[in-house]
């Protein structure tokens, strides 16, 4: 039955939850590294329309930031997941990790508080180290409201990334994957790139409750196989 | 000198409907003794939470209870004088107490598992209430959700927002919960509100802004005046459940608490 007159309040709509990848295209990670990231980011795409559907309380956005020499948004314009395609990066110059995180964190700092949000997710995928003053980037992210709250998910292409940065980065050592090949880097990936189910959900608050909204994120990260350690290093 | 009367709705969201979920929402309007309580109270649902469907009934029957029981043998000049001097310990404390008590009832009459021994947790759920008499206006809250006013031109938060941005939230289910209420008492009724709404948050995140969702509040007061209470009463659930499909999809419980002229 159709309501007798419009509805009451203004104009409604989903909430947004920006998924933000900040990616590595440093000269390291030239040849077999950048190819299985473009490919394996392509992969997931149809993975995020599905978990975005399945999870209609979400607005889910996508864009992404590239760094190597400075930081540059790769895909700039938050993209509705249906409407998301992955432009291919190639391998380029130094880590300035630093300008990435300033970058991400000047865009957080545009996001009111008033507006009906989801936390962002941040997805920093590098191999390397940083070459720039990465804890400027990092203080600038976290001093803001969002960034605090975004939920932060590291993965370490190979044995060289610093761990203890991307441990600074995400908060928490469980939230730092370890690909060591490309299988790996495939799976964590796509798991990284399904995580609105729980983003999404309520949970009691890190201030005076016993969970951190973390948990049942960490309950859900792939372990790797044999398979996946007898392949090939990178 | 306003005479209040209330009307409550909770509808089930577009995805619990979608997973064959149930509402984990709960609305009691309830009076008595010249007391009328609007409460809400919104489960936090998901696998941590199970029965927090049940948890959230528990908690507006709590704070119903625990009103028209004190009230039974309980002036409202001393209810008034209780709420004065210490409202933000001994209500609250009453509140848990009372809740948890309901929750490990429905726990044991129900044979479930204790397991790690926190069944609080299962039946996790905010709760909302407003208890209006003649004598004062007195609002609570613990967790998310919405607590509005409209009045003589005025809108605005009877609540302040909780300091929280995403989701997180305060919970009835954790240990001394009772730290996590706010509250407000209102005395003089000269300042009593035209229109008062209280609301999970499946409501307030349906609204792209938060000036849209204010004006919900004077929506329903402009309905109830031109149009009257039965109108709303009529098309309440409609409108939430348009609301859910066309914003949060989450469950939506709205609450009004309105004043007529005496």
């Amino acid at each position: 039955m159709a309501s007798e007159r419009k509805m009451p309040g203004g104009e409604m709509a989903s909430r947004i939850l920006d998924f933000i990848w900040i990616v590595d295209y440093s000269g390291s990670m030239a040849g077999e590294k950048i190819q299985t990231l473009n490919y394996a980011i392509k992969q997931t795409i149809p993975d995020m329309r599905k978990e975005a559907q399945d999870n209609p309380t979400a607005n889910l956005q996508v864009r992404a930031v590239k760094f190597s020499y400075g930081a540059q948004w790769h895909i700039a314009v938050p993209t509705p997941v249906d409407d998301f395609e992955w432009i291919d990066l190639e391998a380029d110059t130094v880590t300035d990790m630093g300008k990435a995180f300033e970058l991400v964190a000047a865009e957080l700092n545009t996001f009111s508080t008033e507006t009906k949000r989801l936390p962002p997710v941040l997805v920093l995928l590098t191999d390397g180290q940083p070459t720039d003053d990465y804890k400027k980037g990092l203080s600038d992210l976290m001093s803001t409201p969002w960034g605090k709250k975004s939920v932060r998910i590291a993965i370490a292409i190979g044995q060289d990334a610093d761990q203890s940065v991307l441990e600074e980065f995400t908060g928490n050592k469980e939230m730092v994957l370890e690909a060591k090949n490309p299988q790996m880097l495939t799976k964590f990936i796509k798991w990284a790139s399904t995580v609105v189910k729980m983003t999404s959900a309520p949970v009691m608050d890190g201030m005076g409750g016993e969970d951190d909204g973390n948990s049942a994120l960490l309950a859900t990260i792939p372990v790797a196989t044999t398979d996946d350690e007898d392949d090939d290093v990178w | 000198m306003f005479q209040y009367s209330a009307i409550g709705k909770s509808v089930t969201g577009q995805s619990h409907k979608r997973n064959g979920k149930p509402c984990q929402d709960a609305v009691l309007i309830s009076e008595g003794h010249g007391f009328l309580i609007a409460s809400c109270a919104d489960g936090h649902g998901g696998a941590d939470y199970i029965y927090s469907d049940e948890g959230a009934k528990a908690a507006v029957n709590t704070i119903s209870r625990l009103f028209l029981g004190l009230a039974q043998d309980t002036s409202k000049e001393e209810i008034l004088n209780m709420l004065r001097v210490n409202s933000e310990i001994w209500l609250p404390k009453r509140i848990e107490t009372e809740w948890k008590k309901e929750v490990r009832q429905i726990h044991e009459n129900n044979r479930r598992e204790v397991g790690d021994g926190d069944i609080y947790r299962l039946y996790g759920s905010t709760l909302l209430a407003l208890v209006v008499c003649d004598l004062f206006v007195f609002a609570l809250q613990i967790g998310d959700g919405d607590m509005i006013f409209t009045s003589q031109g005025q809108t605005g938060r009877l609540l302040a927002l909780e300091p929280t941005i995403g989701n997180d939230t305060y919970s009835l289910c954790m240990p001394d919960c009772w730290k996590y209420f706010t509250t407000k008492l209102i005395t003089d009724n000269t300042q009593f509100p035209e229109l008062m709404m209280l609301c999970t948050d499946g409501y307030s995140n349906s609204f792209v802004s938060e000036d849209g969702f204010l004006q919900a509040a004077v929506d329903y007061l402009n309905f109830s005046r031109e149009k009257g209470m039965a109108f709303i009463s009529k098309n309440l659930g409609e409108w939430l459940c348009e609301a859910s499909a066309q914003g949060s999809q989450d469950d939506v419980s709205v609450a009004l608490v309105v004043g007529e002229e005496s």
